[in-house]
């Protein structure tokens, strides 16, 4: 088994009460079956599904990457700067 | 100049570091912590910066601006993060050109696609004592969440 370690931010960090969620498996994962994982764990957070995006490296990922266990991931809620 | 403080922004330095003596167009922006959301009040706000990347999604806008307006001889983008009252500036941007369509263009470029790009999340305080984290999808700038699949 290896592990993704995931980064939360904003309102996913506030409804999962913590900074990162971990997910294992024991084969690699892209970017569209990670976000799948995490939202079929958490389906609190469902409504955010179709408007989050996933972020390898510090820049957004598209969805067929496979994703390294080393990557910096992150999980992007709907953005709200400016 | 691309930068990310907690800090409040210092607006006169960096309208006088705008331009440069080639410009006659020099063009600033301020983000504004506002009063109200729909008809509930704001006390105050707090942003959440992931802020590795957003320096890095902050230079790339920044960079494609200047690929998209070769014009451009100076930007400067200063986002804060943390907590601001009311009044206070979250973001002050500074774009200079020769000539004004240019600089008119590519400010408003900026200030959009770091809107829709630039992972900082912006917690709302009301007076009636709840907060909420800004959610564009309801409304307020539903424009900030189509997600394109950019070439890279």
């Amino acid at each position: 088994m290896q592990r993704y370690r995931v980064q939360l931010f904003a309102v996913l960090k506030e409804k999962l009460g913590c900074d990162f969620w971990h997910l294992e498996t024991d084969k690699t994962l892209t970017a569209r079956e990670l976000l799948g994982a995490f939202f079929a764990a958490y389906p609190d957070v469902a409504a955010l599904r179709s408007t989050t995006r996933l972020a390898v490296n510090h820049q957004f990922s598209k969805d067929e990457i496979p994703l390294a266990f080393e990557d910096e991931i992150a999980l992007i809620p709907p953005v709200s700067g400016g | 100049m691309i930068q990310l403080t907690r800090f409040p922004i210092d607006e006169p330095a960096l309208l006088i570091s705008a331009g440069t003596e080639r410009c006659g167009a020099v063009l600033s922006f301020s983000g504004t912590v506002r009063n109200h959301h729909f008809e509930r009040v704001v006390t105050k706000l707090a942003y959440e910066a992931y802020t590795p990347m957003a320096l890095a999604e902050l230079e790339r806008v920044a960079a494609e601006a200047r690929s998209t307006w070769p014009a451009i001889e100076k930007i400067q983008v200063i986002h804060r993060f943390g907590e601001m009252s009311v009044g206070e500036s979250s973001i002050f941007l500074t774009v200079a050109t020769p000539h004004r369509p240019e600089a008119f263009e590519a400010l408003r470029f900026l200030i959009d696609r770091i809107k829709r790009d630039v992972p900082i999340w912006k917690k709302e305080f009301y007076a009636d004592g709840e907060s909420g984290w800004l959610h564009p999808e309801e409304g307020c700038c539903g424009h900030h969440v189509r997600l394109e699949e950019t070439e890279s």
